[in-house]
């Protein structure tokens, strides 16, 4: 009999998260309809002094040509389950104005959606950020989003995350700064090594659009769609597909919690989930736990959390069962799980 | 597709593999044979390197280059006794395209080969580009040095039906080039092959335990990831060859035609007829795929009088069998168990 807990949610396998850097309102028409149709929820980055307006970022690709999404833009996407980053005050340098890209960013976004702002994504390159890098904790930041490609492991660095590019490009550059070679977006990035090693994977994209103007930086609707359908065949249910916030959200209340005082008898399994600090930013504290019974139940197991049933079960095979439910970060919890053998 | 190609076809790959995987080595820099030929022959898959034929045996030595290169310095050029020995090993041997020949004619290009030939005393078909430009500038002279295949870099998929002398390679490297920083991806293109039955071809200069440059070396440890990963997506269906080989085939193949098929009770004939899009005749043997009736009990194949030996595939009443295509050739399946009665 062991008790364990999940490294993902629902005792999943690995995790797919998408963020999509500037915001723009298009993304409304090109992207909702295909993350409804495959049930993922998208992460808008968004540079928060330039709200429902007109891009007006003179270096920008997008400078004058596309529109961030509004605040109200922004609180119906989060009733679809999307969320929403930070991604400074102007798309600066953090280093020039610090306080103003990376504090009042915040308060401005937070304002503007009724919510916490919990995840920061760097502009620009990431050179910008190493001097302002201790600002970001002390703003109440839980995690740092960069972009350099890789796979996130199941315990990572919150302050050092990785997105990996989703983009258009087919043929010849068309950035000689970004593109050194011709080369083609494979909508299996990373899923496969997420699969195996249990990591996180972070997307990020810009546009998406049918003519997207950007080739290295932006997606078209049948790239997505391409990309989604690779995330739900690979994955094939073992995948957790949530938006960055949430992920955050749990590893943090995974790290502080354990399990104590386990005690088995026949058909059935007490054990106390003991909390230790949370940081008082984190949203929701969903724990997953998953329990190999030293018997093989036949019939659903009940479990109570300080004798009430509010734990959802996410599978029941045989003598493993996983189930989760939202943990009191000021109290231990008593579970207990009753089956018939 | 007529009816002949329902019943009979050409598989795209040899032995009707889902998909081909090949890589390549630039330079051949002894320091990368040296570790990689031992991990290729753990793995089962021949390797391709490209050389500059009037550098074999020499010390990297252009000191002119800055810190770089005076790395590469420590270097040493494969010579011919260690590239005999690798194609004792069932690798092959291409010509590499020096940038200093890209104003040259294609006489220098065609010594550049002779010389290669004379060296390792095997006839030497391929030359490989470093980067996608000077492909593009060169083909032309390359094709009149007698050049059989060409190389470039374009980091993506070569398609079954592809009527083309240049073949793209995929990057296999340590670290991308920034500002993006692309991170390795050992899985990087292999999943879209298996789907779209397309062939993978990487490229990579130095493995080393320490890559000089980032972009273009990887590590021993970054290579036998990658083939582990080629072997867990291909299984049993996956293709390693020296690029020359399936280069050749997919010549081969898409020279080659199914022709006045005739079908009678227990019976099909057909002819091939073999019609080169250039003014080579290609030459070897090619994979057929039958899809018999299920009644068939003891198919059997004789192609200019000699029996060819056919497999069941995992589908039924499809049987796979192999044999050297001549142009006019005449095949015959037939039901051995209704013959014998």
């Amino acid at each position: 009999m062991s008790v364990e807990i999940c490294r993902w949610k629902h005792g999943l396998a690995f995790v797919y998260s998408i963020t999509y850097d500037e915001g723009f309102a298009d993304l409304i028409d090109h992207a909702l309809p295909i993350h409804q149709k495959y049930g993922v929820p998208g992460h808008l980055v968004m540079v928060a002094g330039q709200l429902g307006q007109l891009r007006n970022i003179p270096s920008s690709t997008y400078h004058n040509v596309r529109r961030h999404l509004s605040p109200q833009q922004l609180r119906d996407l989060i009733q679809e389950g999307w969320s929403v980053g930070d991604h400074s005050m102007t798309h600066g340098d953090l280093n020039v104005d610090t306080h103003t890209e990376i504090v009042l960013s915040k308060e401005v976004l937070e304002e503007a959606i009724g919510q916490r702002v919990n995840v920061f994504h760097l502009p620009g390159a990431d050179f910008s950020f190493a001097p302002a890098a201790r600002y970001l904790e002390e703003a109440g930041f839980l995690a740092v989003f960069f972009a350099d490609d890789r796979l996130n492991g199941h315990d990572p660095d919150l302050f050092a995350l990785s997105r990996t590019l989703l983009y258009v490009i087919e043929g010849e550059p068309t950035c000689p700064l970004y593109d050194p070679f011709p080369r083609v977006y494979d909508p299996y990035h990373r899923l496969h090594e997420a699969l195996e090693t249990g990591g996180w994977i972070v997307d990020i994209t810009h546009a998406v659009e049918p003519e997207p103007l950007a080739l290295w930086k932006d997606a078209t609707p049948d790239i997505l769609d391409a990309r989604f359908d690779c995330l739900r065949r690979v994955g094939d249910g073992r995948e957790w597909a949530a938006e960055p916030e949430e992920v955050v959200d749990y590893i943090l209340t995974r790290r502080a919690a354990s399990v104590e005082d386990v005690q088995a008898e026949a058909a059935h399994v007490s054990f106390r989930l003991a909390l230790g600090s949370i940081p008082r930013a984190v949203k929701c504290r969903e724990i997953s736990v998953s329990v190999r019974l030293s018997t093989v139940a036949s019939c659903l197991p009940t479990v109570s959390v300080n004798g009430q049933a509010s734990a959802e079960i996410d599978h029941f095979l045989g003598n493993e069962l996983t189930f989760t439910w939202q943990a009191d970060a000021d109290h231990s919890q008593w579970i207990e799980i009753d089956w018939r053998s | 597709m007529s009816y002949a190609d329902d019943v009979v076809r050409i598989a795209p790959w040899k032995d009707d593999r889902q998909f081909a995987y090949s890589i390549t080595y630039d330079e051949g820099l002894i320091e990368t044979l040296g570790f990689a030929w031992r991990i290729h022959r753990r793995f089962g898959i021949p390797g391709h390197v490209n050389v500059f034929p009037g550098m074999l045996g020499e010390l990297v030595g252009d000191t002119s280059a800055g810190f770089l290169q005076s790395l590469w310095n420590l270097q040493k050029y494969a010579d011919s006794d260690h590239l005999q020995f690798l194609v004792s090993e069932g690798w092959t041997i291409g010509c590499q395209f020096h940038l200093d020949d890209r104003d040259r004619p294609a006489g220098s290009l065609l010594q550049a080969r002779l010389s290669l030939e004379k060296a390792i005393a095997h006839p030497v078909r391929t030359l490989a580009f470093a980067d996608f430009k000077s492909c593009d500038a060169s083909q032309g002279a390359a094709r009149d040095a007698g050049f059989r295949w060409l190389f470039t870099l374009y980091d993506g998929l070569n398609a079954a039906d592809e009527a083309t002398d240049v073949v793209r390679r995929s990057p296999l490297f340590h670290e991308g080039p920034t500002p993006i920083r692309l991170a390795n991806d050992p899985y990087r293109l292999l999943a879209l092959a298996r789907d779209r039955r397309g062939w993978v071809v990487d490229v990579v200069r130095l493995v080393d335990r320490y890559p000089v440059d980032a972009a273009r070396d990887c590590t021993p440890a970054e290579l036998e990831t990658r083939f582990r990963a080629v072997h867990k997506i291909g299984e049993d269906r996956v293709w390693a060859a020296s690029p020359e080989i399936v280069a050749d085939y997919r010549y081969l193949r898409l020279s080659t035609h199914i022709r006045d098929y005739v079908s009678a009770p227990h019976q099909i004939r057909y002819t091939l007829a073999v019609t080169p899009a250039e003014d080579r005749a290609p030459q070897g043997q090619l994979t057929f795929v039958a899809h018999l009736d299920t009644t068939w009990r003891s198919p059997q194949a004789t192609v200019a009088g000699d029996t060819v030996p056919l497999r069941p595939s995992p589908e039924p009443g499809t049987w796979v069998f192999a044999h050297r295509v001549v142009d006019g050739l005449e095949a015959k399946i037939e039901d051995g168990s209704r013959r014998s009665a």
